[in-house]
């Protein structure tokens, strides 16, 4: 099912994104409808558009990792029981690439980010997770995680660090 | 989601013909996986040559579990060539020290191809 954006629910989802705090200059404003195969063709555009303004490959690997992490999340359980839109914006500051997404779906449970911890490998093959990673990842991949519940709306913001080339995240 | 199977000496080779192995496909990934173990014969090895993907997401790492599960108990599923991207899911989750990753596909001539479709 597709919404228009349009018809989207008073949400603050089209109104201009706050700037963050010190230097930085928009690069990206996306508005997706909630779905999987939404969410991979925004991923495509950001990485061309990355790539675009000179943001080198690990960190755009990195950012396109991270944002499917967030945004499939955000599909997966925001948008579990309905149809919905998510807005992602980037900016571009000194530190790297900060990043916000906003959607209109069911808010977090206890309106908190979940933790990133490793899903238990158990024992034997039977016993290993097949999901539970996506926290993990956006846990390690990201600084500054901060998530808010506002009025009808998730604001989950963070930041991709541009210049870690060499470390273990990164490299 | 295609994929090229082609059996050899001591295993059976796997090819995905997509770049993605996302949310958006791992449902399918899995179907056709199931598929091509079901109808191409009984070799131990099973060899996932993953030079074709550049993005691997957690939707698709939890497909690769399941279908290390589905060749468990009498087949091993291995993983080989795998690009930078999907390489760092693997370290970033520690799934490199639960698969069997091979640096390059082994090389050893195919006795037989399929396709799969789906």
């Amino acid at each position: 099912m597709r919404q228009r954006l349009a018809s989207m629910p008073p949400c603050h989802l089209n109104g201009q994104h706050p700037p963050p705090a010190g230097q930085s200059r928009p690069l990206i404003r996306l508005r997706l409808v909630g779905e999987t195969e939404a969410v991979r063709g925004a991923l495509q555009r950001v990485s061309a558009r990355l790539a675009a303004d000179g943001v080198g490959q690990d960190a755009r690997e990195v950012a396109e990792l991270a944002l499917a992490e967030a945004m499939n999340n955000i599909v997966e359980h925001a948008f579990a029981d309905r149809p919905g839109l998510v807005a992602l914006d980037i900016d571009r500051c000194a530190a790297g690439l900060c990043v916000t997404l906003r959607d209109n779906g069911r808010r977090m449970p206890r309106s908190t980010l979940p933790p990133g911890t490793l899903p238990a490998c158990g024992t034997c093959t039977d016993d290993l997770p097949e999901g539970g990673f996506g926290w993990f990842l956006i846990h390690a991949l990201a600084r500054n995680l901060s998530y808010r519940r506002i009025g009808s709306c998730n604001r989950l913001h963070f930041l991709l660090p541009e210049d870690e080339g060499g470390n273990s995240a990164a490299g | 989601m295609q994929l090229e199977t082609s059996m050899h000496e001591d295993f059976l080779l796997v090819r995905p013909a997509q770049a993605r192995i996302d949310a958006a496909a791992a449902i399918q990934f899995k179907e056709a996986m199931r598929r091509a173990l079901a109808e191409t014969g009984d070799r131990r090895r099973v060899v996932l040559d993953m030079t074709p993907v550049t993005f691997l997401d957690s939707s698709g790492l939890g497909a690769l579990v399941a279908v290390m599960k589905l060749c468990a108990p009498d087949r091993q599923l291995e993983l080989a060539g795998l690009t930078q991207p999907v390489a760092r899911v693997f370290r970033l989750t520690r799934m490199d020290r639960v698969f069997t990753v091979h640096e390059e596909v082994p090389a050893s001539p195919a006795t037989r191809m399929h396709q799969h479709g789906g």
